[in-house]
């Protein structure tokens, strides 16, 4: 991985992640590195449980803190993120890099309306109140299709789900952040609403040059979205590409595996399905003593259980944590 | 299987319910059959009525008019009691398979009383009828006397399709079985319930707004929008070459893996099925909307039938399609 430039709107190097409890440890983010261009739309896939939210929510220290131990550093620009004070978070969060959520109805407060909501924002970071505050919502609510000055004294269960999100998109860029994270944004969404939210944010990104990370189990999804890919798999990231190149040709067994065990709307008969055997590894602090995917994967052979594969490059533009030879990876296994 | 009489057939079934003043209209006049053998996808979006529709033909929610029948016997307005008969040749899974196992009971207690209940095992085999469900079902008979918190989410969804296979059923109605599961458990399960299928020569009624999925397990696809059936055609035709404009639309709107990306996504919201559109439900989205529309409900109008590509159906000839557009007049 190259050296952290300035021109780059997010550096993460070596992020770890523990959450220790009376029992055990767990170590759910395990050296994590990658970086987020400007106006760059950056994917980050993988199951349940791989580490995807967590890395997410350590950008903006949104996780439990009494739980989890964070090291590594995360840069917006030059500046540091990890240990800033709770009180230097909050005047980043929300405005230079702002958040939107799976499920618009917990992140919007029942109690107040839209124009409380937003002004809300609007007063804590820019100063701004009265009509000029309302012009700056409207024309926010505008931009994410929803028209009419009505809308401004909804209360969130006034509005379907599509308008929740799109609310919460406008609450989170009403201060032009540099950078967006969004976790499962159109999971909740039924496909043709989650449809105007991708063009939505696509259109954003081109208008705005803002990057987005975008955190997703849906390869599709990714696949329309997003300029670059990273695969996690128990914590760690085990590849990284431009999504066109990397869904078309994955390199490490795990995004292969994931790619072969999703049913594909494009292909006949949704193409033939090979699900993944097994389950992941239990992440304890303890080092990995072999690749994480060792045991479910197809592909395994000598070496892959004598310690675990370094993140290194494959092909141009292309990391990935396997020692299968990339020739080999052009064959079905 | 070349029976051509339905195991069920579903007729002008309505589930209307009373919502402050007004009249929700969840299910609203939906008609299909369902053959031996075959899986029939029941798709479409949030409050398009099908998990409504589901939960009727169980007995779970009240009918307010029509009817349907399970191997020729009425199955909906009947008494608890009568249902009760019925359990045994049609079951229902759910999407969170948390929430549908009693998790005070083991895995054995969990399979064994369905077996005692419909008299499909005696004290005496009851532990060797557990253990033979849950090699069905790939799950390790060892694991019989643990409890459903021990057990992963794929998992737990096996021991749901092994209680409902306890009973023999000819039908299984599956609703977002998948949903809450990763995708490569997901694909252990879809597996899993096509190999059941073989085995057993089951019918299932197969509920899910995930169209990938549809696309690899289902022969035929019911698409639903607002509570009506807009198209009912053969999987493969369907995806080829969708009739109905929603239909259209819903696929045209699927972000997907491979190839150039042809979204144009569909403007405005599902409505309410409390204040259903005038005429065609459709028509206030609909790009080839015309006069006619908004004026008159369209029927569901027979389609040409598909050529003989594509994965076999079960029953010969597949059903007609039906599109319920008056451009498919």
């Amino acid at each position: 991985m190259s050296e952290p430039s300035a021109k780059d709107a997010l550096h993460v190097r070596d992020l770890s992640v523990s959450f220790v409890t009376r029992e055990r440890s767990v170590r759910a983010v395990d050296g994590v590195s990658f970086d987020i261009e400007p106006g760059e739309v950056v994917g980050l896939v993988g199951e349940s449980g791989c580490g995807k939210s967590v890395t997410s929510l350590s950008i903006l220290g949104l996780h439990e803190k009494s739980a989890g131990r964070v090291t590594g550093s995360i840069k917006l620009g030059e500046q540091e993120l990890l240990g800033l004070p709770h009180s230097q978070l909050r005047k980043i969060r929300g405005n230079r890099v702002s958040m939107i959520f799976q499920d618009p109805q917990t992140s919007l407060n029942p109690y107040l309306r839209v124009e409380e909501q937003l002004g809300e924002v609007l007063e804590l970071h820019l100063g701004m109140q009265g009509a000029r505050a309302r012009q700056r919502m409207l024309e926010m609510l505008k931009q994410v299709g929803i028209p009419g000055e009505e809308r401004l004294r909804a209360y969130p269960h006034q509005l379907s789900g599509g308008m929740r999100q799109r609310v919460c998109i406008a609450m989170a860029l009403l201060c032009s952040p540099q950078v967006l994270i969004a976790d499962e944004p159109t999971t909740m969404l039924d496909v043709t609403i989650q449809s105007q939210i991708l063009d939505l944010l696509g259109g954003l990104r081109k208008d705005r040059g803002m990057s987005i990370l975008f955190i997703s189990h849906d390869l599709g999804v990714v696949a329309e979205l997003c300029d670059r890919v990273i695969v996690m798999y128990a914590g760690r990231i085990v590849e990284t590409g431009r999504s066109a190149e990397l869904l078309e040709q994955p390199l490490h067994p795990y995004t292969e595996a994931l790619l072969k065990s999703t049913p594909r709307v494009e292909l006949k008969g949704g193409g033939e399905l090979h699900p993944i055997g097994g389950l992941p590894p239990r992440l304890t602090g303890e080092k990995l003593t072999e690749c994480a995917f060792a045991a479910r994967c197809p592909r395994v052979r000598q070496g892959c259980r004598d310690g675990e594969p370094a993140l290194q490059s494959a092909a141009p533009g292309r990391l990935r944590r396997c020692i299968v030879p990339v020739t080999d990876m052009l064959v079905p296994p | 299987m070349t029976d051509p009489k339905p195991l069920l057939s579903v007729e002008d079934l309505r589930v209307h319910f009373n919502v402050g003043g007004g009249t929700l209209k969840a299910v609203d006049g939906v008609e299909f059959q369902l053959f031996p053998g075959e899986t029939l996808a029941l798709v479409g979006e949030s409050g398009c009525g099908k998990s409504t529709l589901a939960k009727a033909l169980v007995g779970l929610n009240p009918i307010t008019s029509g009817s349907a029948h399970l191997n020729g016997q009425r199955v909906t307005g009947i008494s608890r009691q009568a249902m009760r008969r019925h359990r045994s040749e049609l079951q229902l899974i759910f999407q969170d398979p948390y929430a549908s196992l009693n998790p005070r009971f083991t895995i054995a207690e969990t399979l064994g009383e369905p077996l005692l209940l419909h008299g499909k095992a005696t004290r005496g085999n009851v532990d060797a009828k557990v253990c033979e469900l849950l090699g069905q079902v790939g799950l390790d008979t060892q694991l019989r006397l643990r409890y459903p918190h021990e057990f992963s989410g794929g998992q737990r969804q096996r021991i749901s399709i092994a209680r409902a296979l306890a009973v023999e059923p000819q039908l299984l109605i599956c609703d977002e079985v998948t949903s809450a599961l990763d995708v490569s458990i997901q694909a252990q399960i879809l597996d899993l319930l096509r190999s059941v299928q073989r085995q057993r020569g089951l019918t299932y009624l197969f509920i899910t707004h995930d169209l990938g999925v549809v696309r690899y397990i289902a022969h035929r696809v019911a698409v639903m929008y607002v509570g009506q059936i807009v198209e009912l055609r053969d999987t493969e035709s369907l995806f080829e070459a969708p009739a109905h404009p929603y239909s259209q639309a819903l696929l045209r709107s699927i972000p997907r893996v491979a190839g150039s990306s042809k979204r144009s996504p569909l403007t405005g919201e599902v409505p309410s099925p409390a204040r259903p559109p005038s005429g065609c439900r459709f028509h206030p989205r609909c790009p080839q909307a015309f006069e006619r529309c908004p004026r008159e409900m369209p029927r569901l109008y027979p389609l040409a039938r598909p050529a003989a590509a594509g994965a076999p159906a079960p029953q010969e000839p597949i059903p007609q399609g039906q599109s319920r557009c008056f451009l498919n007049e």
